[in-house]
């Protein structure tokens, strides 16, 4: 039995190391402050090792792990970490188009705008996730995620030409 | 801009690199939860420690009482507790199960929010019948250090007392429980709250 309960250790521990990127992708997108994310990071390897056995790969453990990240985050957080509107127009307002490294920050700024479900949709299509995918990590249906795509693109554009 | 060109640009860099090392995913698959759901846990771990301390109490005080009907009431408390102890024990294990999170989160948190919930207000309404006997057993506990039953029931003034300490006690008592409640889980039901609230709103 443990040397059972060591092989999964293992095996769960070389997934997370190949898949790191996915958890440090979905901390960044919500938590803006560097303890928290550290925090959050270990309360994301602790819950999906917590969860590891109910893992039947049926679905990519990457997209697994997106599912046990984003649901993490969105329970364990302490606080509402959306970025106010304002911040992007200020963001947008006070840095020349030189300054702005600046279009990647500008891209986070616009997408932690967003609302949760919407910056995690985003995100995993940018990633290049199916919307069936999206679908399933989020909750959603393959309908609703192709609609909520087209509407937050539009923004985004909106947000970040204008 | 081209969005999936900037956004792969953005990935590049790691915000904290530590994280990859084999020993810190180790020590996180180790650690303890620091969310609202492990506190609850813990909440209601301490409230399980308590019964079993105070079954043992109430059974140590009905063995040392004099007047077989102080002892009866402390052995019916103990009773009454012990039955608590493995109803607890029993909804504990959902308790300590959590939220599972690599299902649906929204529906997953309004059911352990409802279920936390619940046991609360279940635990609170069933001691409201408890704490007029505990009230009793009290009181004549006290009352047989310095006199008899039999002077207890041939006096009138010390039954009235009991009826008004029934009256005042057994719902400030009940207030009291909801206060403790409310301190010890209110805050991290609030935050469960909180988060159906945002998930609803998208």
């Amino acid at each position: 039995m443990p040397h059972l309960q060591s092989d999964l250790q293992a095996q769960y521990m070389s997934l997370v190391k190949e898949n790191a990127g996915i958890i440090y992708k979905v901390i960044r997108l919500y938590i803006d402050n560097t303890e928290d994310q550290k925090d959050l990071y270990q309360e994301i390897v602790l819950q999906a090792w917590h969860s590891f056995t109910r893992f039947d790969g049926r679905s990519k453990f990457s997209t697994w792990l997106y599912k046990v990240s984003l649901n993490t985050v969105l329970t364990f957080r302490r606080k509402n970490n959306r970025l106010p509107t304002d911040d992007l127009e200020k963001a947008g307002a006070y840095t020349t188009p030189s300054e702005r490294n600046d279009d990647t920050e500008m891209l986070m700024l616009a997408i932690k705008s967003l609302g949760e479900t919407d910056r995690a949709i985003v995100t995993l299509h940018l990633d290049g996730y199916e919307n069936e995918e999206i679908a399933e990590i989020t909750g959603l249906t393959k309908n609703h995620v192709a609609v909520k795509l087209h509407r937050i693109k539009q923004q985004l554009t909106k947000k970040l030409n204008g | 801009m081209d969005l999936k060109k900037t956004w792969d640009k953005l990935q590049q860099n790691p915000p904290f690199a530590e994280g990859l090392d084999e020993k810190a995913i180790w020590k996180a698959m180790h650690q303890q939860s620091h969310g609202p759901v492990q506190k609850i846990r813990t909440g209601f771990a301490i409230k399980l420690v308590f019964i079993v301390v105070f079954t043992f109490v109430f059974i140590y005080i009905g063995i040392k009482a004099k007047e077989p009907l102080v002892s009866g009431l402390q052995f019916f408390m103990a009773g009454a507790y012990f039955t608590a102890f493995f109803l607890f024990l029993s909804q504990n294990k959902k308790i300590k199960a959590g939220i599972p999170m690599d299902e649906s989160l929204l529906m997953n948190l309004k059911n352990y929010h409802a279920f936390v919930t619940k046991i609360l207000r279940q635990e609170e309404r069933i001691a409201l019948f408890i704490y007029p006997v505990a009230l009793t057993a009290g009181f004549l506990l006290g009352f047989t250090t310095g006199a008899t039953l039999e002077e207890f029931f041939a006096s009138r003034n010390a039954i009235i007392l009991l009826v008004v300490c029934w009256i005042i006690l057994t719902p400030l008592c009940h207030v009291l429980a909801r206060w403790m409640n409310k301190v010890s889980f209110g805050k991290y039901l609030s935050e469960l709250e909180g988060h159906i609230q945002e998930l609803e709103k998208e």
